[in-house]
């Protein structure tokens, strides 16, 4: 593993998402040219048990500190962990000693008809006791499963759950949720910056960013792990935003990055765009700016 | 029934009407759009052939009709060369299901568990009854019938050379042309081996003759079968042997006692 980097950069700890897209730019580049301390993947990309994408995670571990980003586990879900891909997201975090390890915060599959039906998505769920429970009774197995404790990323949601199911309100804020999990589960948090951003925006809050200040300033030092900044489509679908991850780091986005990044610095920074990818150039330059943003705040 | 209950079943609901509320279209558009663009990646060679609105059409009916019951995207799609084959809009490409049948085989083999050659395990030959031996064949080794030339179709699909107008798709296309007509002609299936020598999966048209041969090695027959096959002529066994060492088909001989 190249930590040169990292011994060059001390000041900021700033990483981009990689996809497919990039892997031959990405993996061509001298480290020590590329401000890019961390590259984050997605695990269930590599997942499968050999082929190309073994191989490719191997040049990969070769070039950069890894962050390991789980978006299959359904945290949050009623149902058992998944045991099959809990091993294998436990395999992949051993395999590769990455920097950082997440999760979300949402559930993913339901049982129907006898069948679990997976989503593939981050679903939104109920802010109270029995859902604290669940979760952190299933963040505590995968945590015993990789060794080590899990950063846990707050969603982006276009429904409240309790309109669904009124047996299921909020008994607690999304900030105390986070807070009471984090205390129970002995994880952090994964502040992700566009998603408070995206629901400001659908909630139709007078001052998004005086919003998402808000919760962001309730937050520990301590229990800040890393911050995601992306952008969003201007497309809308049934009216809401989507967070697509689909544009550059939004305005927005930046303006709360500054004032977040004063509250916790040296806290590891993430670029993510997932959609309609720009050429790695694009996000080398946004990586640039979050470092630029956050030296310019210590 | 519980939130999470309800909401992924509102999620594989085609109706929109029948959504409680707005942000439920959200959640079933990124249902529709995932599952879109994941299709479109393990079926490369289907979305290559057809128009990009006809794919998403089919996708979309295909995610409506059959539920994700995998976690895992890559694992979703089984069942999708049937559901081409039955759908009636696409009676007049009827190569189409099999295009999918070799993506879907194609795409188990890259992700196939890796193997390490073993050279020094053929001399087992020499030393071991071959009642009670079998080759060890390269990651995703099988042996596949179809019925249309969904190897050439697959070059279609992919090879950068065919994406334009000129010389060579021209010829490619009459090599083509005419090798669907034989096969709608004939009906008669033909045999394609498909392995992972590294990180490509490979096809190798398979002749008559040799068919027998390779219908062992995907079944995993004692290596006395295979030198059976060659008894009426054993010249061959040794070049054959050869070749499919050098193309990495065979990764070395094993014991079955």
């Amino acid at each position: 593993m190249n930590t040169s980097s990292l011994s060059s950069k001390p000041d900021a700890c700033i990483g981009v998402g990689l996809r497919h897209l990039h892997y031959d730019e990405a993996l061509a580049h001298n480290q020590s040219q590329t401000p890019i301390d961390f590259v984050e993947i997605h695990a269930e990309n590599f997942f499968a048990k050999g082929g190309i994408t073994q191989a490719l995670l191997s040049d990969v571990c070769e070039h950069y500190q890894l962050s390991v980003h789980g978006t299959s586990l359904g945290l949050g879900s009623n149902l058992p962990l998944p045991q099959q891909t809990l091993s294998q997201f436990a395999e992949l975090v051993k395999s590769t000693q990455p920097k950082l390890v997440s999760e979300h915060l949402c559930f993913n599959r339901a049982m129907i008809d006898d069948k679990i039906y997976h989503s593939g998505d981050l679903l939104p769920i109920a802010f109270n006791e029995a859902s604290l429970a669940q979760t952190v009774s299933n963040i505590q197995q995968v945590q015993e499963a990789i060794g080590r404790a899990l950063l846990i990323e707050n969603l982006s949601a276009y429904l409240d759950v309790s309109e669904m199911d009124p047996y299921s309100r909020d008994s607690m804020t999304e900030t105390e949720f986070l807070l009471r999990l984090c205390d129970a589960a002995g994880c952090t948090m994964l502040l992700d910056l566009n998603n408070l951003i995206v629901n400001a925006l659908n909630q139709k809050h007078a001052d998004p960013i005086e919003a998402v200040m808000r919760h962001v300033k309730q937050l520990p030092q301590h229990l800040v792990g890393e911050i995601h900044l992306a952008g969003f489509s201007e497309q809308k679908v049934a009216g809401f935003i989507v967070d697509d991850h689909g544009q550059a780091v939004s305005q927005q986005c930046w303006e709360v990055y500054k004032q977040t990044i004063k509250c916790f610095p040296s806290v590891p920074t993430l670029i993510e765009w997932d959609t309609n990818l720009p050429p790695w150039a694009t996000l080398v330059e946004q990586a640039n700016k979050a470092r630029d943003i956050a030296l310019q705040q210590k | 029934m519980s939130y999470q209950t309800r909401i992924i079943q509102e999620i594989f609901d085609a109706e929109s009407s029948r959504h409680s509320l707005p942000g439920m279209k959200v959640y079933h558009n990124n249902f529709i759009e995932n599952g879109i663009r994941a299709l479109s990646i393990t079926f490369s060679s289907v979305f290559a052939l057809m128009d990009e609105g006809d794919f998403r059409a089919l996708a979309r009916a295909y995610l409506l009709a059959e539920p994700k019951t995998h976690f895992d995207w890559a694992d979703y799609g089984e069942s999708f060369s049937d559901f081409i084959m039955t759908h009636p809009n696409l009676s007049e490409v009827p190569y189409l299901s099999e295009v999918a049948e070799l993506d879907w085989l194609l795409q188990g083999i890259q992700r196939a568990e890796d193997k390490t050659f073993d050279g020094e395990s053929f001399g087992l030959l020499n030393e071991r009854d071959p009642n009670e031996l079998v080759f060890e064949t390269a990651p995703g080794f099988a042996l596949a019938r179809f019925v249309f030339p969904v190897d050439k179709l697959y070059q279609l699909a992919h090879e950068p050379q065919l994406q334009v107008e000129g010389e060579t798709r021209s010829i490619f296309m009459g090599d083509l042309n005419k090798s669907m007509r034989d096969a709608i002609n004939s009906e008669q299936a033909r045999s394609i081996v498909v392995w992972r020598p590294d990180y490509k999966a490979e096809m190798l048209n398979v002749s008559d003759d040799v068919k027998e041969v390779f219908q062992h090695l995907h079944n995993q027959d004692s290596i006395a079968n295979i030198f059976a096959a060659f008894a009426e002529q054993p010249e061959q066994l040794s070049p054959w042997l050869t070749e499919q060492i050098s193309q990495k088909r065979l990764y070395g001989v094993r014991s079955t006692h």
